[in-house]
């Protein structure tokens, strides 16, 4: 289990996290979508201890967590000037040892030996979630790991992330686009004003959508009546 | 019939306004203050042919260059309705900075040439692109150690052209502890760029630990780079096997000194241009006691410039490697 327990975060005035208190099953995968500014990848960052939440505590199986937990797949990828790919790769542990370079090199199609700055934004994030892959870790979170892929490795990484609950991992999984989460997620919460306003289970999804756009329809049809 | 296309141009400036805002007043003086004076001299000097002519290529092919390798030129050629004229309009005003002031000498020619070549090489579409050089470096080096490899690989030449040089006078005296000394500040500019937090996260250890392991694993590399030309030059001159070694430790701990600064003011994806200019001054002080003939009062200086910035090193690291 992993319990957000009262997270809080802040940057300067703006209140991104408030007293944030949810509980997430492990080896489930758990989409979370909120609108732009919710707070879905500080919520993230809080989990994988890229931030430190002004309040509060993160708890993996009773224990505080831990950093070595989780392998974070950020939704922009950096790099380091002029490596290659496998130099990149070659970087980080292979403590996964199921991981095969040569079946993502097949199935990714990424000139491994070039410069990562001849890469396309694609390429980048396949390579980015190549090194994440290549850890074991109990903990998996992508965020928005759909944007800028091609339409047959937005279906691989849906495999992908199937698997690693399959493995026993458990995934966060944020996207801007609801349909594949939909198809892969075990649950999905909807957080909003720094909360998780609701979490769904597979069956009623379609609340999701009504909890989710209902506002914004309402106020996007407000704004818009006279201005197109 | 209009030869020229401003859009690209306006947006220059307005690149440019936001660059000159940015460097305040202090700079914007001494540089206008450089500009005229450069100015009057370049007047006086163009009035020579062979200057005239150096000009005139240096000024086309700086134009080639920049044409072969812009980033931009798929954005202009999608966006802008005449991308030809544009870029032309842009090296135009390029050439009349550089090579304006040919009109005023009595090889005007050069200048017209000037501009007919940019209106050539403005159709220009080849890209270069930009390939793997020096491939087999992972296999030599660990990527672990991804600063020596991505700053070899960008320095190849220079790099590679000292070292060479450095071992072929390696039996003479003092030459070589001098280009070693060079080759060090050369090695200075691979910690210019701080690496993204995941990067820093793959070793999962403590702050003191991936310092530690840090500096033994680059002082590792250093020690095999500089191991062949001062054993040929203790071999050939057994009298300075001493100094060669005292030498050896302060450019260790030199180099420990540069990976404690890069980890001092660390920020994540950020570029530190400006730690290569300190560590230079601190690596002179190493040297400049012996050049002027003094006491090596300053040897102790990185010594302890080292255990200072270990502690904020090890503080600023806190921020990304806490558990």
């Amino acid at each position: 289990m992993i319990e957000l327990k009262n997270i809080s975060i802040s940057f300067g005035d703006n209140c991104v996290l408030n007293e944030l208190t949810s509980e997430f099953n492990t080896s489930e995968i758990h989409g979370v979508v909120g609108l732009n500014g919710a707070g879905k990848t500080t919520l993230f960052n809080a989990i994988a201890k890229v931030i430190e939440p002004d309040s509060g505590q993160i708890l993996f199986n009773e224990n505080n967590i831990k950093r070595s937990d989780t392998e974070f797949l950020e939704t922009e990828n950096y790099f380091y000037s002029n490596i290659t790919g496998s130099e990149y790769l070659k970087i980080f542990s292979a403590s996964n040892k199921d991981f095969s370079l040569n079946a993502f090199r097949e199935l990714f199609k990424i000139p491994l030996d070039e410069l990562i700055e001849t890469y396309s934004n694609g390429m980048k994030k396949k390579l980015a979630l190549m090194a994440v892959l290549k850890q074991d870790k109990p903990i998996y979170i992508f965020d928005e790991p759909f944007n800028g892929l091609d339409l047959e490795t937005n279906k691989v990484l849906e495999i992908v992330i199937k698997k690693l609950k399959e493995k026993g991992k458990t995934v966060f999984i944020s996207s801007h686009i609801l349909e594949p989460l939909i198809d892969i997620c075990d649950n999905i919460h909807l957080l909003s004003g720094g909360i998780i306003k609701a979490s769904y289970k597979e069956l009623n999804y379609s609340e999701l959508k009504r909890g989710l756009f209902d506002e914004l329809i309402i106020s996007a049809d407000k704004i818009l009546r006279n201005s197109i | 019939m209009n030869f020229f296309d401003w859009t690209l141009f306006k947006i220059r400036l307005i690149q440019l306004k936001r660059e000159i805002k940015l460097l305040g007043i202090f700079h914007n003086i001494i540089i206008s203050v450089v500009l005229i004076l450069a100015l009057f001299q370049i007047i006086k000097l163009y009035q020579n042919y062979y200057l005239a002519l150096f000009t005139f290529i240096s000024t086309v092919a700086i134009i080639l260059l920049i044409q072969i390798s812009r980033k931009d030129k798929s954005f202009v050629y999608l966006h802008l309705t005449f991308p030809r004229k544009a870029i032309f309009t842009e090296y135009a005003v390029l050439s009349f900075l550089f090579s304006g002031y040919l009109l005023f000498s009595f090889y005007w020619y050069f200048f017209v040439l000037v501009i007919l070549c940019s209106a050539v090489i403005s159709g220009i579409k080849y890209v270069v692109k930009k390939k793997t050089k020096l491939g087999f470096l992972s296999k030599l080096i660990s990527p672990k150690n991804f600063e020596w490899i991505s700053g070899i690989r960008k320095y190849r030449y220079t790099f590679s052209i000292l070292y060479v040089v450095t071992l072929a006078v390696s039996p003479v005296i003092f030459l070589p502890i001098f280009c070693l000394w060079i080759l060090t500040i050369h090695i200075f500019s691979f910690y210019e760029e701080c690496e993204p937090q995941n990067i820093l996260f793959s070793g999962y250890t403590k702050p003191s630990h991936f310092l530690k392991k840090k500096v033994l694993r680059h002082s590792i590399l250093l020690f095999i780079l500089y191991l062949p030309v001062l054993l040929i030059n203790s071999i050939f001159n057994p009298n300075l096997i001493i100094f060669n070694l005292i030498f050896f430790i302060v450019q260790m701990t030199v180099l420990a000194l540069t990976i404690f600064f890069k980890y001092k003011i660390y920020v994540p994806r950020d570029t530190l241009p400006g730690n290569s200019i300190f560590l230079i001054v601190i690596q002179v002080c190493t040297i400049l006691p012996f050049i002027i003939g003094g006491i090596p009062f300053l040897l102790p200086l990185p010594l302890f410039l080292c255990f200072k910035y270990y502690f904020s090193a090890k503080e600023n690291l806190k921020l990304y490697l806490y558990d």
